[in-house]
This record gives structure tokens, sequence and C-alpha cells, in this order.
């Protein structure tokens, strides 16, 4: 009887401890929803978008000291960043281009160029600001050449402090890599 | 003394009466010395006989003035004809040498015309036609015709020869492209050589037209050719088609030769196109042997060098060769050919011919010069004589048959591939054929029965079900592979897990992490540190 009591007591406790919010982001263009792509002579698709290790988990990263990460358990993406960029650039891209951008991995048909990214950092530093290192490739697929090879790094301070300013920073860096992106095409 | 000595004398005094006949025989002599100082020569003319010559009357007359009358006229010992003695003018002594002719002039009517009708009434006489020779002489044969020429006419005298009298005369013209330029003197025959020889003259200036190369043939009467392109007829001058003639020039592509001297012989050809098929003058006899079938090779048969003609076969020797004893060896069959240089552009002179014989003993003795009999048509079955160098024959030495070279011979041609052929047959029956024909019909017999066991499988319900049964496959297997197109639900959903089934594993790799940190946290709760929260950029 004396340790039926006990058991129950450690349930009770276990239970009455505080639970802490689960906040997820998601990652979305910030472009129309809506829109229509007549042209379909300069089709691209995006081809392998790969990310770093350390950020392909969904919690967000912050840099707690100089070579020092920490991926935050309360507060993750809602998907996979590989998954995620993907939807992100072909959006981005696609807006400031006028082209249509293919996302789904259906083959390359129809493409005529194809875009490899791998984003090798994204996450809020210590110092204040969210960074990105990128790289990304063009093929011309109907040559079966490479075109360019590129590179990108920036940052962006937060504007207040919480994960959700994170959010917002690394989004306008990755707005801006799209564009570079878009750039080279 | 002297008193006493006797006065002697011949007793014997000159009578005058002796002058009479002193006189009379200076005078005697003058007389006899004059006459002979002014009497002309006595000559003799021979001839075949005395027709129309009369002593005391026929006269012998020089450019028609009477120089001379015959003085009697006999029958030589031997009968064989008449000797004419005649007396000339004083004048005529000097004409008188070895080139001096006499011929009888006497009406004659011929198919050259009608000649010495003033004669008839006047009678014959005894014609000179004096010469310039040297030395003096008074014996002379008579001509039985007018010479044609003066003896010291300019031109040239040549002799024609020929196998058969033909239709040409003495008087006959001789024509340089249908131009008379010259004419037959005389006609013989050479019983010897069994040969027409005529005397012809050729006037100057055109006796420059004749050299080594020229060729006379007969132009008399009319040529009369047919063939599929018509009726061709070649004639002379209207006198050489009545009476005859003879032409000469230079055989088309013939160079010409070297100049020619008067007596010279030449052939006598029947017709122009004689001499188109022989046009060469000079050439080498040679004989090849063949032990092979002599089938087909005619006379006049072609002897060539790497097709081109050069000669041709003038006969088989067959009488030489039993004349040499018949060995009955299967001896080789001597062939005479006659090769020309002239046919190969070389000149038609005895230099050229000396020259290719020279060519031919190189040839023989270092160069595998060799004879092989050809066949030049095989639907007739007309052969050749071909000459070319072998180089895989050794040297080799020209041999002799009769007055002949011998050129060595080998088998080639069609000889070759019959000889070929005999041992492929040879080898051919030597096969097993009837074994090997046996096992090919039990092959056959068994490939047969194979054949009908296999139609019999294809024939069968099931063979002929497989394929619609197979064509359904396809389209099934087709059906599922769709299915599994990238486009495809079944691959939509595939992705969907595979993603599901990631995600999972992440979560299970963190698990594992914090289970690797602390094992019982699966029972007891963690307390987590509190995430570090971000700060804003502060300057």
């Amino acid at each position: 009887m004396k340790y039926f009591v006990l058991i129950t007591l450690l349930f009770v406790a276990g239970c009455s401890s505080s639970v802490p919010t689960l906040q997820q982001y998601l990652l979305r263009a910030d472009a129309p929803g809506q829109y229509a792509v007549q042209d379909q002579s300069n089709v691209v698709g995006i081809g392998v978008v790969s990310v770093a290790p350390y950020i392909d988990g969904l919690g967000l990263v912050l840099e707690t000291s100089a070579g020092e990460v920490r991926a935050a358990r309360d507060h993750q993406w809602a998907e996979p960043l590989r998954e995620s960029l993907r939807i992100f650039f072909a959006r981005e891209i696609s807006s400031d281009t006028g082209r249509v951008i293919r996302a789904q991995r259906s083959g390359e048909a129809d493409w005529q160029r194809r875009v490899d990214i791998r984003v090798d950092q994204l996450h809020g530093t210590a110092a204040g600001e969210a960074t990105l290192v990128a790289y990304w490739s063009v093929f011309d697929v109907t040559q079966r050449t490479v075109i360019s090879e590129n590179g990108f790094t920036d940052s962006e301070p937060l504007g207040e402090d919480g994960y959700h300013s994170l959010v917002q920073a690394q989004k306008k860096l990755l707005s801006r890599l799209a564009s570079a992106i878009a750039a080279t095409l | 003394m002297s008193e006493m000595q006797p006065s002697i004398s011949s007793g014997r005094k000159f009578n005058a009466i002796w002058i009479i006949p002193l006189v009379a025989l200076v005078a005697g002599v003058s007389i006899v010395v004059h006459s002979y100082m002014t009497e002309g020569p006595t000559i003799t003319i021979e001839f075949k006989t005395a027709a129309d010559l009369k002593p005391g009357k026929t006269k012998i007359k020089l450019l028609d003035v009477d120089v001379g009358l015959v003085e009697s006229v006999v029958i030589k010992p031997d009968m064989s004809s008449v000797i004419a003695t005649v007396k000339l003018d004083q004048n005529m002594r000097d004409h008188l040498n070895k080139n001096t002719r006499f011929w009888i002039v006497r009406a004659s009517v011929g198919a050259g015309g009608v000649s010495g009708l003033g004669t008839i009434l006047a009678g014959a006489y005894i014609k000179m036609a004096p010469g310039d020779g040297a030395g003096k002489q008074k014996a002379f044969i008579g001509l039985e015709s007018p010479p044609q020429t003066p003896a010291d006419a300019p031109g040239i005298r040549l002799t024609l020869f020929s196998d058969r009298a033909g239709s040409v005369s003495a008087g006959n013209s001789v024509l340089y492209n249908g131009y008379a330029v010259g004419r037959v003197e005389t006609m013989t025959f050479d019983a010897d050589k069994r040969q027409a020889r005529y005397e012809i003259f050729i006037d100057a200036p055109y006796h420059e037209l004749v050299n080594s190369s020229t060729r006379f043939w007969n132009v008399s009467g009319i040529s009369l050719e047919t063939s599929t392109m018509g009726i061709k007829i070649r004639t002379g001058s209207l006198d050489t088609v009545l009476l005859g003639g003879v032409a000469f020039a230079a055989p088309p592509g013939v160079p010409a030769g070297g100049p020619i001297e008067s007596g010279k012989e030449f052939k006598l050809f029947d017709s122009y196109d004689e001499i188109l098929t022989n046009p060469y003058r000079f050439g080498a006899y040679y004989v090849v042997m063949f032990k092979q079938s002599l089938r087909g090779l005619a006379p006049g048969a072609p002897v060539e060098y790497r097709g081109i003609q050069i000669g041709r076969v003038e006969r088989l020797l067959m009488k030489e060769l039993a004349a040499g004893g018949l060995t009955g060896g299967g001896a080789s069959i001597p062939v005479l050919i006659y090769i020309e240089p002239g046919r190969i552009e070389l000149a038609d002179t005895q230099e050229s011919v000396d020259q290719f014989k020279r060519v031919v003993k190189k040839g023989v003795t270092r160069d595998g010069m060799r004879a092989t009999l050809e066949t030049g048509n095989l639907l007739t079955g007309k052969k050749l004589i071909s000459i070319d160098y072998f180089a895989d024959k050794g040297p080799a030495e020209l041999g002799q048959f009769d007055q002949y070279a011998v050129i060595p011979t080998i088998e080639t041609g069609v000889a070759r591939l019959q000889q070929q052929a005999s041992d492929f047959l040879a080898k051919l029956n030597a096969l097993p054929l009837e074994e090997t024909v046996a096992e090919a019909n039990n092959v056959l017999g068994n490939a047969d029965s194979t054949l009908a066991a296999l139609n019999l499988l294809l024939a069968s319900d099931e063979s002929q079900a497989l394929p619609g049964e197979l064509a359904s496959t396809l389209a099934d297997l087709r059906d599922v592979l769709a299915g599994f197109s990238q486009d495809s639900q079944v691959q939509q959903g595939l992705g969907a897990s595979v993603n599901t089934l990631s995600t999972t594993l992440q979560s299970l790799d963190v698990l594992i992490r914090q289970l690797s940190i602390k094992p019982n946290s699966i029972i007891f709760p963690v307390s987590h540190e509190a995430d570090p929260v971000p700060e804003a950029y502060s300057r």
C-alpha cells in the first residue's frame, strides 16, 4: 500500500511539471499566390536543394558563442528546410524573372536550365544577426554544360529579440539569395 | 793502074716505062685511102627475124634522115636469129657505142593505137637511137619493140616484180595520184623466180617522189567493192582502165624512206588494198614452237605485243618439221611469224629490223620475253600469237630452227585455264562425293523430321495461343509500369511515405542521441534548458 501511494505521488509530480509551448514557423514566399506565366520556352527547374546537416533538423539554430551552435527545442520550422526551401526559391525566382520555375522532381523533359542550391549556413548569431552562406550552380540542360557557379554570403540584423524576428531576418536573407539566383539565369 | 780498073755498072738502068705503073699505084692507093677515109662504118645488127628487112632497100634512119642501108641479111649458123649487115654514113661513126639501139619500124595496129602507117608504102626501116656511152661497137642486138624512153632521158629506171603477170604490159603509164609520170618499158618473165618483171621509167622531176617507202600497185581495170555501206568503185585513168597501168604512193602512216638509185627493185602489189594490209617492206622472220593445240591459228593471224599488232603468222613449218624426221614424241610445232618494226612507228628500214632483232635477243636472254598462244575471239576460236615480258621467267636463249631464230614460248591464257580446270576436275573426282552426298542426305532427312516436329509444335493450340498471351502480358506490364511513373499516384504516395519515414528517422535520431546521453530519459522526464532567446543587434 505504501508503494502504491509512492508511485501515485511520482506520477502526479511528473504530470504537474510545466511543459514548454512549441513554436513552429512556416517558410513561404511573400510573392502573390495567384499568377500566370504564359512563356513556356525558358523553363527553369530547381534541381538538388541541400542544407548543411546542422540545420537539417527542424529546430532553429542559434549561435551561442564563437563556433558553438544550439538548435532550439521549442522553436522549430514547420517543415524540413530541404523541402520548404525548394518551394520558397521556386516562388521567389519565378516572381523575379517572370519565368516558369519547376519545383517538382518530375524530370527534366522540358527544362532549359537547372539550378542546384546548397545552403551552408543559416542561423542566428550571438551578435544579433541572421547569417546566410549559400552556393548554387546553373546548368544548361540541353547542352549539358555548366553555365555558372556562384556563392552568396549576407547577414541581416534582428529587428527585436526573439525567434520570430530571427525567422523574419532569415526570410529576408533567403529572398535576397533568390534574387541573386534569378539574376544568373 | 787506075786506068786498068774496069768500069763496073749494074748493066740495068731505070726505064721510064716504070713511071706509069708507079703513078697508077699511087693513084690506086690514094683512091683506096680516100675511099676508106670517106666511107661510113659497117655494122651488124641481130634481129629475131628478117621480116621487112630487104638488102639494098631497107634504110637506116636517124631523126627521119637516111644514115645507112642494109647491105645483106644472113641467118646465124645456129638458126636462132638473123644478122643484118648495115652500111652507115661516115658521120655516124662517133655515135656507135654500147648504148646505141636499133629497132625495126613497121606498121602496127594495137590497143595503144596505130603507128608506122608511112611504112606501108615506103617499106619498113631501121630506126637508130644514138647512145652516149664510151667505147666503140660494131655488133648490136636490135630491139623487137621501140624503146619507150631515150637512154639519156632524165629520171629513174626501176624494176618491179610480181608473182603474176596481171594486165600490165610495156607502154602502160606509171601514175602518181592519177597523173602519168612515167611508163612501163618492158615486161619479161623470170622463169627461175617465177616472177613477172617490169622495167619502168619515171621522168624527172617526178622521180624524186620515189623513196624506199614507196609502194607500187596495179591499177588496171576497175576495182568493185560491195559492203553494207554500198558499192565502191575505184579506177585509174581511162587508158589504165583499158590498157592497164602502175601507180605508186607512200602507204598512209608509213614514214618516208630514204632516197633510192636506178635499178632498185620493188614489189608490184595486185591492188592498193593489199598495200594497206601489208604496208611494210622490211621485217624479220622468227619461229615460235608450241606443244599445245594450234586449232584456230591460221596464216595471216596477228602477232601482237600487249595488244598491238607487230606482225603476222606466215605459215606452219610442217614440211620443215617433217624433213627433220618425226620422232613420235609429240614434238613442238614450229610456226613461222613475220614481224615488221614499221608497225610500231619505227622507220621501215633494214636498220630498224636490225635494232628490233637486238631488242628481241636482249629480251629473251635477260628480261623474260616469251611468246604465247592466245585466243583472239572466243566465239570463232581464232587465235593469235602474243609476245610479252614475263618477270617470273628466267633467262633463256634464242633457239634455231632451220634458218630462223626461235623465240621461247610458254603456255598461258585459255591453255593454262584448261590445265588448271583439268587439275581441279581431277581433285574433284578424287573427293568422296558419294559418301558425302549420302551423309548429307541423312542430315537432310533428320532435318526434315525435326522441321516436321517443329511444325507440329507450332501448329498446336498452346503455341498458337502464345502470341496472344504474350501481347496481353506486355499490355499488363505496360499498365504496371505506367503506375510507377513519376506522375502516378503510386509514385506520389511512395514519395510521401519516404518523406514521412525520413522525418521519423530524424526524430528517432534525436531520441537515440538523447538516450545515449541519458538512458533513463525514456522513463524519467528530462528537464530541458530553456532555448536561448536571440537578441537583437545592439551597438
